[in-house]
Order: structure tokens, then sequence, then C-alpha cells
């Protein structure tokens, strides 16, 4: 899966096959766990390490084929969390130092950077995941790691249904704003919240039409609604231990650094 | 707001998953009770749509944007049980997929914005359900409130598991308020734009909200019981 952004990413057909592709899924999810693990107990202030990890996260993100576009776009989720981080650098607590003139609280600072890193190193692999997995094969491995059939159906049939409401709701609230004419603020809340009405609306009619044809399969039960595509790779010995590889490197950085 | 990967220790991490799949268990049972039929079909069509619901972008003023976060609105839609397994579909696709929110933070995230704000957004509906019936006026009123008290409270959840698995070098308090503060604007647009949506839909089709005013988690009136 390719793309970018809220919704967006949810756009079938346009995906590069990358060797990361072949990988099977449920290998992929364990794999990219344990890296997260990994980094998530790098204590604060050890630069270097968060800097080797970020490293290998980039070089996944570049065997995956991740759009830099697409990467960049999703920095944007980093911004209120650097708001927060500032908020540790000004209130923490112990010895002050002054950045730039302003006094910040030196533990404060650290513990804010290493977070800001933390999250952006978990955006590079999560992005690498997501551009070299479909959602099918990502709802199959999350099948085949234990998690409930009914979930799992659920978390597959909304994201393919997430992309053909989002166009939807984009031409709805173009249509609104367009009779709106008004250019403020609040005509483009009139205008979401009009797009959103009748969407909503529209979606129970969808609910409808889904379940008519997923009866006319001969099931109208738990499961019968997603049907598997064409065969997902199962993972070999050598999928898990390849899939293994970043979080053995991150550890190793942790360990050597 | 999602909690990112590093920011809260695995302990709690781990806690908060354990008390997720839980919740999400419960709501799931509830839910599959309630929707014999249509227990895949409504709930993964209103978790794209809540997907679908955050993504355009609203002008704050002063360069800031919001966008509509959706838990309040599920739950005056179809109730909590029905709102629980929708957010927590769309919290799992935004790790997964989109890269919002972390990976090994999924239970906090799924804690945080699902459970403690449907919830908190069904004791509003509950407790105005009297003032709001035979009114249909005022059903998007008391929706839009019970969305914004849902903010509060997911913003507050998110706070309170900063500051139990976070670090200890900021005060718990200035946590509390910095994402509180900044959740007040947030909470009111919330309330504004559902208000709004569940205005349009009580136009369209009245016959859709009987939850928003029902006491129960009703979803559909269920065949044959």
């Amino acid at each position: 899966m390719s793309g970018g952004g809220h919704g967006a990413a949810v756009r079938p057909g346009e995906r590069v096959i990358g060797p990361l592709d072949r990988l099977a899924p449920e290998a992929k999810l364990v794999g990219l766990l344990g890296f997260l693990l990994v980094v998530a107990v790098t204590p604060p202030g050890r630069s270097s390490i968060l800097g080797a990890q970020a490293a290998v996260a980039l070089s996944v993100a570049g065997v995956a084929a991740v759009e830099p576009r697409a990467l960049l776009r999703r920095f944007a989720l980093d911004l209120p969390l650097l708001f927060l981080a500032l908020t540790y650098a000004v209130a923490g607590r112990g010895p002050r130092t002054s950045v730039l003139g302003a006094s910040l609280s030196t533990t404060g600072l650290q513990v804010g950077l290493t977070m800001v890193a933390k999250a952006t190193i978990g955006i590079i692999a999560v992005s690498a995941l997501a551009a070299s997995t479909s959602v099918s094969e990502m709802v199959t491995g999350l099948r085949r790691l234990g998690f409930p059939r009914w979930f799992v159906d659920l978390v597959g049939l909304s994201a393919r249904q997430a992309g053909v409401l989002g166009a939807d709701v984009e031409r709805l609230r173009l249509a609104a704003s367009v009779r709106l004419g008004g250019r403020g603020r609040w005509a483009e809340w009139t205008a979401v919240a009009r797009a959103l009405g009748v969407c909503f609306v529209r979606a129970t009619e969808r609910v409808d039409r889904l379940q008519l044809a997923a009866q006319a399969r001969g099931g109208s039960t738990l499961g019968a609604v997603v049907v598997a595509g064409p065969t997902i790779t199962t993972a070999t010995l050598g999928a898990w231990v390849l899939a293994a590889l970043p979080a053995v490197a991150a550890l190793a950085g942790r360990l050597l650094l | 707001m999602h909690i990112p990967d590093g920011w809260v220790d695995l302990p709690t991490s781990a806690a908060a998953a354990a008390a997720a799949v839980l919740a999400v268990g419960v709501a799931g049972r509830r839910m599959a009770s309630r929707l014999v039929e249509r227990a895949t079909t409504l709930p993964a069509v209103l978790a794209a749509y809540l997907l679908v619901a955050q993504m355009p972008a609203l002008p704050l003023g002063v360069g800031t944007s919001a966008h509509l976060i959706g838990t309040g609105l599920a739950t005056a839609l179809v109730g909590p049980a029905i709102a629980i397994v929708c957010v927590a579909t769309v919290v799992v696709v935004q790790a997964l997929v989109l890269a919002d929110g972390g990976v090994t933070a999924l239970g906090l995230n799924l804690l945080a914005n699902g459970p403690a704000p449907a919830l908190a957004a069904a004791a509003v509906l509950w407790a105005g359900r009297r003032w709001a019936q035979g009114a249909p006026r005022r059903v998007p009123l008391l929706a839009g409130v019970a969305a914004a008290v849902a903010t509060i409270v997911a913003a507050a959840a998110t706070a309170g598991l900063l500051v139990v698995g976070g670090t200890d070098v900021i005060p718990p308090g200035t946590v509390a308020a910095v994402i509180g503060g900044a959740h007040l604007v947030v909470a009111l647009g919330e309330g504004v734009l559902t208000a709004a949506v569940i205005g349009v839909v009580a136009r369209l089709r009245p016959n859709l909200l009987i939850h928003a005013t029902a006491s129960s988690t009703h979803a559909e009136p269920a065949p044959g019981r």
C-alpha cells in the first residue's frame, strides 16, 4: 500500500513491488514490533544510538520504496508532539541551560528531543510496512498472529471502504462549498458538516448494499464478508530471520554505541 | 492526539493493551448480540466513515486547523458498544497503515480514544435523554455536548497515561494542563461540528437517530427479539 496522509493511503493499484513486498506479512508485523520495542527502551539522551536506529529505519524504508513525499507529509503528525516536547524542555525539573536566550531544563530538553526522535523513527518504520504490505496482506498477517477473525475482517473491510467514502466526502464537500459561495470559516465548517451528514446517510445505504452482496454470496454471518485474495506467503524460518534484522541491528546499536 | 512509540514505558503500554483487548472484546460481544445480521458490514462502514470524517482539515484561526475525532459522533449515531469497536478499527488502521500513533502504544491509544470517551459520551446522552425527548431540535445540541465531553475525556486519558507511564522530569499537573488546555479548543470545535452533522442527519433521516436519545445501546431494533 502506498500513498500518504489520512485515508489517502487506502488507494489500490498504486504499488511498487519491492523485495519487502514478498516477505510474509506476519513476519513483517512481528519484526516491526520488535524493532519499535528496542527503540522504545532506548534511554533518553543517547543520541548516537537513536541516530543508528533512525538509520536502520530509513534503510528499511528505502528498501520498501517509501515515497519521500508521503513520509514528509506524515512528519506533520510530529507537530503537536514537538509542542509537547517543548513543554518538557520549558517546564522540566532539574538543572537549566540557556538555549538561544531561553532558560530550559537540561533533562527536560533531553527527554523531549528523545521522544520526538522515537516518534519520528516510528513513523518511518510504519511507513516501510505500509508501503510494502497491502491491506489484505496486513489483515492476513494479523489473523495469523492470533487477532480474532471478526476484528480482522472489520479492519480489512473498513480500510477498503475508506477509499470509497473518502472520495464521496470530497465531492460532497466541494459541491456544498460551491453552493455556499462564501470563503469564510463559517462556510467551510458548514460545507464539511453537510458533506459528513449526507455521507453518513449514504454510508448506511452502503451497509445495506454490502449486506445484500454478502447474502448473495451465500453467507450473512461473520467472516463471510471479506474474501481472501490471492494466496499470501506464509512465513518460513528465513522470513522470520530476515524480518528480525532491523530489531537485531537496533539492539546491536544499543549494545555497541 | 495519538501517543507515539517510545513515550510511555512498556509495563504501562502492556497493561493498557490488556485492558483495551478486554474492553473491545466486551464491546464486540455486545455489538454481535445487537447486530445479528450486519455485524461486520455496519461497523466496518462506520469505521471507514470515521476515518474519512477525520480527513477534512478545518480552519480554527491563527494558522492552526483541526479535524473531527469522531468518538462522540459515533456514540451518538450507534451507541457506545459499536462506537468502541469502530474506533478500535480506526486506531489500528491509523497505527499500521497511516503511521499515526505508535505500534507499541496501540493499547494506550485504543483505551484513551475508544472506551473512555465513548462511555463518557454515552453518559452525557443518557443524562440528557429526557431533556431531548420529543424536542428534535435539542438532539443535535445534546450530541454536540456529548462529543465535546468525549474529547476532553480522551485528552485527559491520554495525559493520564503519559503521566503514569512517562518520565517524572515534568510535573504531572503541567502535562495535564498543556494537553487539556490545547484540547479545550478542539473540544469546542468537535462539539459544534458533531452538532452540525447530527443536525443534517436529523433533517434528512430522523429515523436513523433513535440512538442519540435512546437510553440503551440499541443500534437497530433487533429482528425477532
